[in-house]
């Protein structure tokens, strides 16, 4: 696992002038790497084999600054933690429904420098769907902003895409705006054993005619499904693939929705379907959403491919006894490579992951890895044409590479 | 000519001929003046030539040749940006897509499509029918607006309320950078590593280069519509209506509104039964499982007779639905039974301040004597006033000018935008110095030298300066709102 910097001095500012302040007076003067951090969850991200500089939290900038609940949108400081957003929105029935992983730690505007997401972005999305406006710092302490408080706004360059999964590389966001919507009233997931991933690649396509509007659907490889079902405490076959669908809403939309999907996948291929249950879905969900944060492994990938390559890649990682999870309706896939094999297996099966991915022009990344791997393979996957247009636009930012330096693709 | 001299007019025309034939040129004076402006009739300036590239290469021939000879070049849909976004400010040359129409792909299995820049909106709706998905973004000029254009200004529309605005859907872009480069961001993959300049490309109004493919994100249809009229005595009450219906955590499909004076236009011009004595209508489509949906509506008729509907009526049958949203759709069409110009703006303000600009707007119409009409994406806080005037007199032109910056800055101080879905183009650099800082615009001015590090692809648009360095030379020639003021 990559280590976060060693040596290393630490601010955390109270305000975004302070920030800014800071900033501004390191590029005029020591000119140190400067490592943006909120909740500190995501350390891996930082740039690699760098040992010193600053670790500069946001975690105190982190007041709600308007909360307009009838215009459901909120504008908090970026170092709020994202169960206190939680909870500020459900006081008016409201949320975020984007699942973040450890969200008792996690900021708001870590989260949206690392891009992170969870199941439920079948149907709700990222945030690219919900961030509005921010506000942030550039490596020479200016401070800049972009969008606004409203939820349709096309004045400017959209800054706030460009911000979005930059992991702090860009600028150092210290405001975000964010649309919300209702909270949904109940979730329930429904477990479908299938014979093989033959038959869940069947009953995906079965689900895009569905009548039913699921608002995630997963697959899990057998050791993925051990893990799971350790992990959520539930109680379910785990001896054969399974496919895992969630639906939102009221309790009557849930009844129909479910009746319908069972009437839907009626299949000889299909094993059982079984619903979980209000709690365990949501404990289910949790699960789900931490699982990249796979703990000691010697590497966790993230997967990128069309939705209908899934399936074979799900084979594939079985038959190497990856634990690995799948978003079937985005094409995304995190795996962890199992302990027992040594460093050579391990990088020859990243190789031959990679290659998959790549035959319909996909990627496939690290989202951490202990060595020899950290070092000897690239985190970032194939090099695509657009990485010299992302160079060109981290230099016009921090033409001294000051950010979070080798956090970027291209570097 | 404007901007070349006469050799190096003749060398450029003759260089575009190469690549795409006589009958892909235009460059007689007469040809030229229909490209003179868009749907932002009071800024015009013709280009020197247009020329209507059929394939990609040729596009990347013909960005090169604009480089070599130092020419300004600025890209066209169908020309409906109501907002200057296609005015060749300065002249030079403008690439017109319209002939890049081609559905390329459609993948169902993996919910995308690929299409060319010039595709009308309407028509990839049309090759979905039936699918059980369809593309969500339908801006009310759907019918005659390309999806390359739709890219370049992020469009919203009705349906953009729950569905969001095209940066929601499009998946990945190709397209041919200013310096004559084929590059491409994103694809049918959802995530690929670095930062997003799909995203940042959406919305960037042709500054950063020419687009010449989009993926874009299919989507479902509905199970089930509701499509509701609600019909107010006052605009106030149909105001604190859709702040009660999203208050109570209902977002419909799609809730619009119309005053009385667009609706007296749309009766005459589609007999639908409006009533004309009513203050103002909301047009509300809830939308989703049938399970639900009906509740919804029912929710929403009770919302809109606590705030004082007088009545709400619901769309019988699908012919009757299709009616009232043609009628929402082609309200800008019946607009010419009320004037012989108009200028429609675009301002954005938080959904509970609707009634404040509202206000503000019935004021300036007072005190400028300037008719204006309202039908707008209420359920966003979308503000569409139609400034009704006649574009023969400069007087009439002055005072509409300075009704519109009223209701602009208006939208500003409540804590909105000047644009919500037709961009910034040549109409509104004036306000982006008054929504951002100094610091914020220096940033931005910085991304376009990366993208654009010469300035020649759509100079003079959304950024309050000049192109970039070496394109100093290029003025407006009409300098619009400045030249009224």
């Amino acid at each position: 696992m990559s280590q976060s910097p060693k040596s290393i001095t630490e601010f955390s500012p109270v305000s975004a002038k302070e920030l800014a302040r800071f900033l501004r007076d390191n590029s005029k003067g020591e000119r140190s790497n400067v490592f943006p951090v909120g909740g500190r969850t995501a350390l891996q991200f930082l740039g690699p084999h760098q040992t010193t500089g600053t670790l500069l939290s946001t975690h105190q900038i982190a007041d709600v600054i308007d909360y307009p609940a009838r215009d459901m949108t909120i504008t908090v400081g970026a170092g709020m933690r994202t169960s206190d957003l939680s909870k500020i929105l459900a006081e008016e029935n409201q949320e975020l429904p984007i699942d973040i992983s450890h969200n008792q730690r996690a900021t708001i505007g870590g989260a949206i420098s690392c891009n992170v997401s969870g199941p439920r972005r079948y149907e709700q999305g990222t945030f690219r769907d919900y961030l509005i406006g921010m506000a942030a710092v550039d490596a020479e302490g200016k401070e800049f902003h972009a969008g606004g408080r409203v939820v349709k706004n096309v004045a400017g360059y959209d800054l706030c895409k460009l911000m979005i999964g930059s992991r702090g590389t860009l600028g150092v966001l210290t405001e975000i705006t964010l649309k919300v919507k209702p909270k949904q009233a109940h979730l329930e997931a429904v477990w479908i054993n299938c014979e093989s991933f033959e038959i869940i690649d069947l009953l995906c396509e079965k689900m895009l005619n569905s009548a039913t509007r699921p608002v995630a659907m997963e697959a899990f490889t057998p050791a993925a499904c051990q893990f799971v079902v350790a992990d959520a405490r539930i109680s379910f076959p785990t001896d054969y693939p399974v496919m895992l669908v969630f639906y939102e809403g009221t309790e009557k939309k849930l009844l129909w929705q479910i009746g319908m999907l069972r009437s839907e996948l009626d299949h000889p291929g299909v094993r059982s379907i079984e619903e979980v249950g209000d709690e365990s879905s949501k404990l289910l969900l949790g699960t789900l959403t931490e699982f990249p944060d796979g703990g000691d492994v010697p590497a966790t990938f993230q997967a990128n491919m069309r939705p209908s390559r899934v399936a074979s890649f799900l084979e594939y990682c079985t038959s190497r006894n990856i634990s690995a999870v799948a978003r079937l309706g985005n094409g995304i896939v995190t795996g962890h490579l199992p302990d027992d094999i040594g460093p050579e297996t391990q990088k020859s099966v990243l190789d031959e992951l990679s290659a998959h991915t790549h035959k319909d022009g996909g990627n496939l990344i690290l989202l951490n890895a202990e060595e020899p791997i950290a070092s000897e393979l690239s985190w970032w996957g194939r090099a695509e044409q657009s990485w010299s247009v992302m160079k060109a636009i981290k230099q016009s930012l921090d033409p001294s590479g000051l950010l979070n330096p080798g956090g970027t693709p291209f570097e | 000519m404007s901007s070349t001299t006469e050799s190096s007019a003749e060398q450029l025309i003759r260089r575009f001929r190469d690549v795409v034939g006589e009958d892909g040129l235009l460059y007689r004076p007469e040809e030229l003046i229909v490209y003179e402006c868009d749907g932002y009739v009071v800024e015009k300036n013709a280009p020197d030539v247009v020329v209507f590239p059929s394939t990609t290469p040729q596009i990347v021939e013909l960005v090169k040749i604009c480089n070599d000879l130092n020419v300004p070049f600025v890209p066209r849909g169908a020309g409906t940006s109501l907002a200057g976004g296609t005015l060749p400010v300065g002249g030079g040359v403008m690439i017109t897509l319209t002939r890049m129409q081609e559905i390329l792909e459609i993948n169902y299995r993996d919910r995308y499509a690929i299409v060319e820049p010039g595709l009308v909106n309407v028509h990839l709706t049309q090759a979905l029918k039936g699918s059980g998905y369809h593309y969500a973004p339908d801006p009310s000029s759907q019918g005659a607006c390309t999806l390359g254009g739709n890219v370049a200004t992020n469009s919203g529309g009705p349906h953009t309320l729950k569905y969001g605005v095209t940066v929601n859907h499009v998946l990945g872009i190709e397209y041919v950078s200013p310096q004559g480069e084929l590059m491409r961001l994103g694809g049918p993959q959802e995530e690929m590593p670095g930062y997003d300049l799909t995203g940042m490309f959406v919305g960037s109004e042709g500054t950063f280069g020419i687009c010449t493919k989009i993926w874009v994100r299919l989507t479902r249809d509905p199970a089930a519509h509701r499509t509701l009229l609600g019909i107010f005595e006052t605009v106030k009450d149909a105001t604190e209506t859709i702040s009660a219906i999203i208050g109570a955590g209902i977002i419909p499909a799609a809730l619009e509104m119309m005053d009385q004076g667009i609706i007296a236009a749309l009766e005459e011009a589609f007999h639908f039964g409006f009533p004309l004595d009513a203050g103002a209508v909301l047009l509300i489509e809830t939308d989703g499982l049938e399970v639900s949906v009906e509740q919804e509506a029912l929710d929403i008729e009770r919302l809109c007779s606590e705030n004082g509907a007088r009545e709400v009526r619901r769309a019988g049958t699908e012919a009757e639905r299709q009616l009232l949203w043609k009628c929402r759709k082609q309200a800008f069409g019946a607009i010419g039974r009320l004037s012989p110009s108009y200028c429609t703006q675009d301002g954005v303000v938080p959904r509970t301040k609707l009634p404040e600009i509202l206000e503000c707007i019935t004021e300036s119409s007072e005190r400028h004597g300037i008719r204006v009409v309202n039908v707008f994406h209420a359920g966003d806080g979308n503000i569409h006033p139609i400034l009704l005037f006649d574009e023969r007199d400069p007087e009439q032109i002055k005072r509409v000018m300075a009704a519109s910056d009223e209701i602009l800055n208006r939208c500003i101080d409540l804590g909105g935008s000047v644009t919500g879905e037709h961009g910034i183009g040549v109409e509104k650099i004036s306000f982006m110095s008054r929504l951002f800082t100094e610091d914020d615009l220096e940033i931005m001015g910085r991304i376009r030298m990366a993208m654009n590090p010469t300035g020649s692809c759509s100079p003079s648009k959304m950024l309050p300066t000049a192109g970039a360095c070496g394109m100093e030379h290029i003025e407006r020639s009409h300098p619009g709102k400045q030249a009224h003021a």
